[in-house]
């Protein structure tokens, strides 16, 4: 070997792993101890990794802290993590498992001995742990400790007895052995604790069964069958009548129509004075932009990296967390958060910013099964809350600003097989490809699909919208209406066959994404009772349509505007001149985040006001010509706001007119901040700059305030437990509720 | 304009702290005018309208997130509707302390080739005269006009390549500004600082490993003095009729591996009381000598004008991380009385002189070798508080044990000195509690247990109320006098701070760090 070659080999084989050396002595040894053995860290010497083992685990684990435990986040550049992990592997390469069981054999006494109470690859019980990541997180000795060691049933009262899963000072939550969460105050009962040895297992029953928990390929594959637990069921027939038990919050919106109203009355003008946060519950990571669903008194809450948790919706106290180990995304092409979650069954639905859709256990946080619904690689991402229907689970896709394209998915609620597509870009031999001049632009032109859709029982239709076409700003390289961007669709969920679209911007230059809340109601209109579709837009339009037709109906500006002149009889804007980006600039209004955007707005069928947030800002423009590049920026300019700011105010519409009825001033307009009217008659919102404010419904009166200490990202909900209605809003990095003393 | 004019009023109250009015704080309670509310290190307020019957009716008033996902332990600083609180790593903020409204907000530049054993806390601020002070994770003293938060002057207390941190509040008496570093873990000699508060000049230093020639350098083999730690990283005590500031110095390093540094190790593990114009030593109290298990003696000092045994004396009570809780006499350093507050198997008892009398085998091993308390201690640096109205002391306490572990102890500049390390015992189910001892004899009087060991100090009030939180974010009053819960909040997430209360315009506030934010807690109308 040459001298050169051997450095080149000492360099690249053995130096990583001694750099690592140093670079684990001067960044974790504090807490891990010099050779790893554990400090105020664990033991890394094991090969047992608690929260994953494979490099990419590791990598996240140190650059990103693991969260709920005292592991920090080590910011150290990919080389250094890199170099750290290989001296991981070092640490732990005298801990060679010896495996001498038969996997397959152990399949079946995995099936017939432990699967009652403990799931492997989503199917079993949930009274034990998931043993799903054995493999990643064990070693046989350790399986085989744990075996030897007996179970502890926990005794609370008469009849309620289970494991304990977690406890803090004053509460302990309890599975029972009917699998039912029971969520105990300590205080007032006694406890009483028993032991039962884990099943008896001939010697080699236990190795097989070792063989297999370590060896079977983890598989995300969806589970046989389906049957919903009893006690933990939210039918489909649930979710067409979320009206009907509105002490839960059972879809993103609230209900399928996407009203985002709550029928809780015991929160009154009278009485709002009083309200006061009544638990919180902090991620201890950034901003939550989450709203939450409630479930009889469990509440699923998702945080901004695609992780998830239930809590017992009257005290905040955890129920069980789901920590997705992330790989790197493609961040400049998305926002890295989750907004909710979608319930059906007993199972909850988590979309990830990696591009999966995973199924979890809604008792036990247990992942049922995680399928890929695209490649993250290209960039793509999902942010926002699937849509539940019968059966079905419904995603869309961020894919905005990368020269890619959206489309709305379909997927079996059971099985996670996929269903259909339908594509937000006409695809080759779609008529519509010619709005797109060239055609070819359509392939790389946006109108992405990044929030929930609605859906109408009776017509058995889904609504979903589309966001801007690439590149935002420049529209010459794609001339044409470019549809279906800025639109929303009507699509026939059985086959993803679009019924109808409507396009709010056609030919759009500002980035105003057409993604806000399709909501639907029935009104009478010029003496006639209609089904509609109403939505305020980012372009400053207020739209009501026939959702059975698409047909424009009526419409009008709700915001400042100084793009169009007005919208003609087919709700076409009728686009004023000088108001598209040039490489100079050009002053228009709004700005691109809009005058509504995906904050929720709310109806309230007892005033009959649609309500917004509203953001009245204005920018300068500018436009540049760029080649696509799919995965990378393709903006095509950019947009800078006025001097004079970004005010906004919470309005009140006539729902079937756009008129405006009242008008709340907020010192900052926001595209993400919420409304929701309650059936008591207090409206409340959330403001940018940190507060939930109380207005009367009637007459947006301010009733009441709460500084949550950070900015807000997100929309307000209601929700009742034990006849107790609450409040909750996620700010930064809480979930904070209230209630009545 | 009002709203400005109110905003300036309060501001300019601020800027006047003079040092009587710290030496005098219990006559304003509406205040909490240094780190532990007053110079005695009680942590005990005189504030009574929230207060055992009332505190059912206590509300979140406002709420400050950090923003940062690191650890919060705060203790706010509250000067006539002023509140001055850190952040970590590197924030000092100062807010309007009844809406939480931000005055002002300071960021100290850190290099990022910090040498840190435990993260990028900080606890906190002084305040004297017009001026807050803070120390910095990279070892600066920082002097900040009050009212605007501009920068006076920096001074540099030591080199952080090698090491030294500061996340401890600095202790304001007289003209003076009293501080130490940090960096128990990798071989730093520590000392604790007075710097002229007008100007930063350093008036004196002492260091807490004694140098070639100084009293005590015997008691370390070799040169492993130059390596020794005891740091400081939890604000001392003063004693003004004595002069004497009294501060808790951590432990010796390398922390798991004495062979290397044989002899007691003073002034590691100890009390020292020095005098507050020169710095010189008038005692020290040492409460492990030769440790080998992490158990620095950084709490706060407890002065306490009582009786012993029927006559009255000033003394200085502290319950330590190794278990064990004593009275000394403050003016000599003598050992009065103590005893152990939790389960710990590593000594038989305390000797006449408070020495530990060590049980064989139970350093730490190259296999291992279990002992009680944890390297968490049977308390840590959370404040615990005494309370006048009580006559009881409140510590939050750890029942844990762990497996200690005996590595190599090779110094390098700037890098990790540990020596060992260790693992919490696996089949335990470790517990917490607030204890309230007698605080002449460290008898158990109740005890409130918690799920988890403690991470946060305590607060006590003339209200018959004491309030702390937990490692899983409750935040509680209980009756100071009986231990029943009185009052509970759940915060979301652990607190690792200590609470403070302070009034503005006749309402009282409590105010504690909990998890990565700030709650402020009223009555409800």
């Amino acid at each position: 070997m040459r001298l050169t070659t051997l450095l080149l080999f000492l360099f690249t084989t053995l130096l990583p792993a001694q750099n690592g050396k140093r670079l684990f002595v001067s960044s974790c040894s504090a807490c891990h101890g010099d050779t790893g053995k554990g400090g105020r860290g664990s033991d890394l010497t094991t090969g047992d990794w608690k929260h994953g083992g494979s490099d990419e685990d590791l990598l996240r684990n140190i650059t990103k802290g693991i969260p709920g435990t005292q592991m920090p986040a080590i910011p150290l550049p990919d080389a250094d993590a890199r170099a750290i992990v290989a001296h991981l592997r070092t640490l732990s390469a005298g801990a060679v498992d010896v495996i001498t069981g038969d996997a397959s054999a152990g399949r079946g006494v995995f099936t017939a001995r432990c699967a009652t109470c403990h799931m492997f690859s989503g199917e079993g019980g949930i009274l034990g742990s998931d043993l799903s990541e054995a493999k990643a997180r064990h070693k046989s000795k350790s399986l085989l400790k744990a075996l030897a060691q007996p179970i502890t049933f926990t005794e609370a009262g008469p009849g309620i007895k289970g494991v304990m899963k977690s406890e803090d000072t004053f509460t302990l939550q309890l599975m029972d052995e009917q699998r039912k969460w029971r969520l105990i105050d300590k205080r007032a009962v006694k406890l009483r604790t028993s032991q039962t040895p884990h099943p008896a297992l001939t010697a080699p029953e236990r190795d097989n069964v070792i063989a297999f928990l370590l060896k079977a390929p983890p598989s995300s594959a969806p589970p046989s069958k389906w049957t919903p637990a009893a006690d933990f069921n939210v039918t489909f027939a649930r979710l067409k009548n979320a009206a009907a038990e509105p002490h839960n919050w059972l879809t993103y919106w609230g209900d399928f129509r996407g009203t985002h109203y709550s029928g809780l009355k015991q929160i009154t003008p009278a009485n709002v004075s009083s309200l006061k946060s009544a638990w919180t519950f902090q991620t201890g990571g950034n901003t939550i932009e989450t709203t939450p669903l409630v479930v009889d008194g469990i509440m699923f809450v998702t945080g901004p990296l695609s992780n998830a948790s239930a809590l017992d919706a009257r005290t905040g106290r955890p129920l069980w967390r789901y920590n997705r180990r992330l790989p790197q995304v493609a961040s400049h092409c998305t926002v890295m958060t989750n907004r909710g979650m979608a319930v059906l069954g007993d199972r909850v639905y988590l979309a990830t910013l990696d591009m999966h859709l995973v199924a979890l256990d809604a008792k036990s946080g247990n992942v049922i099964f995680d399928i890929e619904v695209d490649d993250y690689k290209k960039g793509l991402s999902i942010t926002h809350a699937p849509l539940a229907i019968d059966g079905k689970i419904i995603v869309g896709v961020t894919a905005g600003e990368c020269a890619l394209t959206g489309w709305v998915d379909a997927f079996d609620a059971a099985t996670g097989k996929k269903l259909w597509r339908t594509h937000a870009t006409p695809q080759p031999g779609d008529p519509n490809r010619k709005t797109w001049q060239p055609e070819t632009s359509a392939d790389y032109g946006g109108a992405p699909t990044w929030t929930t859709g609605t859906y109408d029982v009776e017509t058995n239709t889904i609504y979903w919208a589309t966001g801007n076409p690439g590149p935002d700003y420049e529209g010459t390289t794609r001339l044409g209406d470019n549809l279906y961007s800025c639109s929303v669709l009507a699509l026939d969920p059985e086959t993803g066959r679009m019924k109808w679209w409507f396009q709010f911007t056609p030919h759009d230059v500002h980035d105003w994404d057409g993604n806000q809340t399709p909501m639907l109601i029935d009104g009478t209109v010029r003496g006639q009772k209609r089904k509609l579709l109403i939505t305020a837009q980012r372009n400053a339009f207020y739209y009501v349509l026939d959702r059975v037709t698409g047909e424009f109906i009526t419409g009008q500006a709700f915001a400042k505007q100084t793009w169009a002149k007005g919208l003609d009889d087919k709700g076409r804007p009728i686009v004023l001149p000088n108001t598209t980006p040039t490489p100079e600039g050009n002053h228009v209004c709004p700005d691109a985040a809009g005058a509504a955007n995906w904050g929720s707005p709310s109806y309230d069928p007892a005033t009959g006001f649609f309500l917004v947030s509203v953001r009245e800002a204005c920018a300068i423009y500018t436009s540049v010509i760029k080649s696509p590049v799919p995965g990378e920026g393709f903006t095509g300019g950019g947009q800078e706001i006025d001097e004079k700011g970004t005010p906004g105010s919470v309005r009140a519409l006539d729902a079937l007119t756009g008129a405006r009825k009242w008008d709340f001033p907020l010192q900052i307009g926001s595209s993400a901040t919420g409304v929701i009217a309650t059936a008591g008659g207090v409206t409340f919102a959330s403001s940018n700059d940190g507060n939930l404010i109380a207005l009367d419904s009637k007459t947006g009166k301010y009733l009441w305030h709460y500084y949550t200490g950070a900015n807000i990202v997100a929309s307000p909900m209601a929700y009742a437990v034990g006849g107790k209605q609450y409040v909750a809003i996620a700010a930064q990095s809480a979930i904070i509720t209230f209630a009545l003393p | 304009m009002k709203l400005l004019l109110v905003l300036w009023a309060g501001l300019a109250a601020a800027q006047n702290v003079p040092y009587e009015r710290i030496l005098n704080s219990p006559n304003e309670p509406n205040n909490w005018l240094t780190y532990s509310g007053n110079y005695t290190g009680q942590r005990y307020s005189t504030l009574s309208q929230i207060n055992a019957s009332t505190v059912k009716r206590l509300k979140v008033a406002w709420v400050h997130q950090t923003g940062t996902t690191e650890s919060h332990q705060t203790s706010p600083v509250v000067v006539d509707g002023v509140m001055f609180i850190t952040e970590a790593p590197n924030v000092v903020k100062s807010m309007d302390a009844k809406t939480g409204t931000v005055f002002w907000r300071y960021e100290h530049k850190i290099p990022d080739d910090l040498r840190l054993c435990c993260g990028r806390p900080n606890r906190g601020v002084a305040i004297l005269n017009g001026t807050v002070y803070y120390g910095s994770i990279n070892a600066d003293l920082v002097a900040l006009d009050a009212r605007t938060g501009r920068v006076k002057w920096t001074v540099k207390m030591a080199d952080h390549r090698l090491g030294y941190s500061s996340t401890v509040a600095p202790l304001a008496v007289k003209d003076k500004i009293i501080i130490g570093v940090a960096g128990g873990e990798f071989g730093i000699r520590a000392f604790i600082d007075a710097y002229d508060a007008k100007t930063g000049k350093r008036l004196w230093r002492f260091h807490t490993v004694p140098g070639e020639g100084e009293f005590g350098r015997e008691t370390w083999a070799g040169d492993s003095w130059k390596t020794g730690s005891g740091s400081i990283w939890i604000t001392g005590s003063y004693d003004p009729e004595a002069n004497t500031v009294i501060w808790g110095t951590g432990n010796p390093g390398p922390d798991w591996n004495g062979d290397v540094r044989k002899g007691d190790n003073l002034f590691s593990d100890s009390f020292v009381a020095l005098d507050a114009d020169t710095g010189q030593r008038k005692w020290h109290f040492q409460f492990t000598p030769h440790d080998t298990h992490d158990w620095d003696a950084t709490q706060v000092p407890v002065l306490i004008d009582g009786t012993f045994r029927g006559q009255p004396r000033k003394m200085v009570v502290t319950a330590n991380r190794n278990g064990f809780y004593y009275v000394l006499d403050r003016t000599t350093g003598k050992f009065l009385q103590g005893k152990a507050f939790i389960k710990q198997t590593w000594a038989r008892g305390l000797d006449d002189n408070g020495r530990p009398l060590v049980v064989p085998n139970t350093e730490p091993t190259e296999e291992g070798n279990l002992i009680w308390p944890s390297l968490g201690g049977g308390t840590n640096w959370y404040s615990p508080s005494y309370s006048p109205h009580s006559n009881l002391f409140y510590v939050p306490v750890r029942e844990q044990g762990a497996y200690y572990f005996k590595g190599e102890a090779d110094y390098k500049p700037g890098v990790i000195f540990n020596g060992g390390g260790q693992r919490n015992e696996p089949n335990e189910e470790p517990y917490g509690a607030v204890r309230a001892l007698d605080p002449e004899t460290g008898t158990l009087k109740w005890e409130f247990r918690t799920a988890a060991p403690a991470s946060a100090g305590i607060l006590t009030t003339k209200g018959n109320l004491l309030f702390t939180g937990t490692s899983q974010g409750d935040f509680v009053a209980l009756d100071s006098t009986t231990g029943s819960v009185l009052w509970r909040f759940k915060g979301g997430l652990g607190m690792g701070s200590n609470p403070v209360t302070y009034s503005v315009d006749g309402r009282q506030y409590v105010a504690a760090a909990i998890g990565r934010a700030l709650f402020v807690f009223d009555l409800m109308e």
